[in-house]
């Protein structure tokens, strides 16, 4: 999920988005490393197949729905930190046109579903891929989301613990962790990794199959 | 070759009307009457922030039809994602170039 404005206590997105400022830094520098007439189509394309993805919205029991990311596609195909950036845009255009997830929570959610989605789902890809690169394109998909949903339940869950009235009403989001780990790692490790794992082996099998015949590749290091 | 990637979009695109077939939320982005409901009040916190307005809130537009609204907004969304990369992309070059 994207965390909306309101859940979030300001001591939790303040020093969300003191951390971001260098990540963020050093991903755009990275991805002008990687920006040229032959990777741009891809980066973008990508990008926005991360935006699309995210506005197919998949119903669970439960009354709730849930969506992919994307972040490991882009991740595996280029870098990380490209991943981050990437993720981080989406967001970002979410948040601010959309009302799709908060501009207080943004740094959060890009931390989240950008760049903990992108480094968990490119290492555990480097280290799979070795025993099966067919297997490994889902299972890097499914931990990547997964792990992303685990730190949007870990933020969800501390507010109130952190903020609350003296008489122990919660001033913003209410449930804690009991709640939030079950519902999101449980809902994300059941269904939406699944939807993650099999969006990676689609886009990255299609993109690798185009990528051979334009261009050698030499954007696949981090 | 590469404009084979472009077809990845066209598909996705024929897909995102599925999102709009569940009125389910996602967990945790509920409305804020469903607090009031659970817990009997509304968190101080999360009150101050109803009402913040955006350009296409929730992907429609008052008097459009769903599905239309949609694709407007995923056509705004991609436009501004491939703006980005090639604005970057012109910039990125002109500085490497002094």
């Amino acid at each position: 999920m994207h965390i909306p404005d309101g859940y979030l206590s300001p001591v939790t997105y303040i020093p969300s988005y003191i951390a971001i400022i260098p990540l963020f830094a050093y991903g755009m520098k990275k991805l002008k490393e990687s920006l040229n007439e032959e990777t741009l189509p891809f980066i973008a394309s990508l990008t926005a197949l991360s935006f699309l993805v995210m506005m197919i919205n998949i119903p669970i029991p439960g009354g709730t729905s849930g969506h992919a990311i994307g972040a490991t596609a882009i991740s595996i195909l280029f870098n990380p930190w490209i991943g981050f950036i990437s993720i981080s845009l989406v967001l970002l255009i979410q948040a601010l046109i959309f009302g799709d997830g908060g501009i207080t929570a943004w740094a959060i959610n890009s931390i989240a579903l950008g760049f903990v989605a992108s480094f968990v789902g490119y290492y555990s890809f480097k280290l799979l891929s070795k025993l099966n690169k067919n297997l490994s394109y889902f299972i890097s998909g499914w931990l990547s989301i997964v792990s992303a949903a685990f730190i949007i339940a870990f933020f969800l869950g501390i507010q109130p613990i952190i903020a609350h009235t003296p008489d122990g009403k919660p001033l913003f989001f209410p449930f804690d962790f009991k709640i939030t780990i079950p519902a999101l790692v449980g809902s994300h490790m059941l269904y939406f990794g699944i939807v993650e794992g099999i969006y990676t082996f689609i886009v990255v099998r299609f993109i690798e199959k185009i990528k051979k015949l334009t261009f050698q590749g030499q954007t696949n290091e981090t | 070759m590469r404009h084979k990637v472009y077809i990845l979009i066209g598909v996705f695109l024929l897909l995102i009307p599925l999102g709009l077939l569940t009125e389910s939320p996602a967990w945790g982005e509920w409305e804020l009457d469903f607090y009031e409901k659970v817990l009997g009040f509304v968190p101080e916190g999360m009150k101050h922030f109803e009402g913040i307005k955006t350009l296409i809130p929730d992907y429609s537009i008052k008097g459009i039809n769903p599905v239309i609204s949609y694709y407007i907004s995923a056509f705004v969304g991609i436009g501004i994602i491939f703006g980005f990369f090639y604005i970057l992309k012109i910039l990125t070059g002109r500085s490497s170039e002094r």
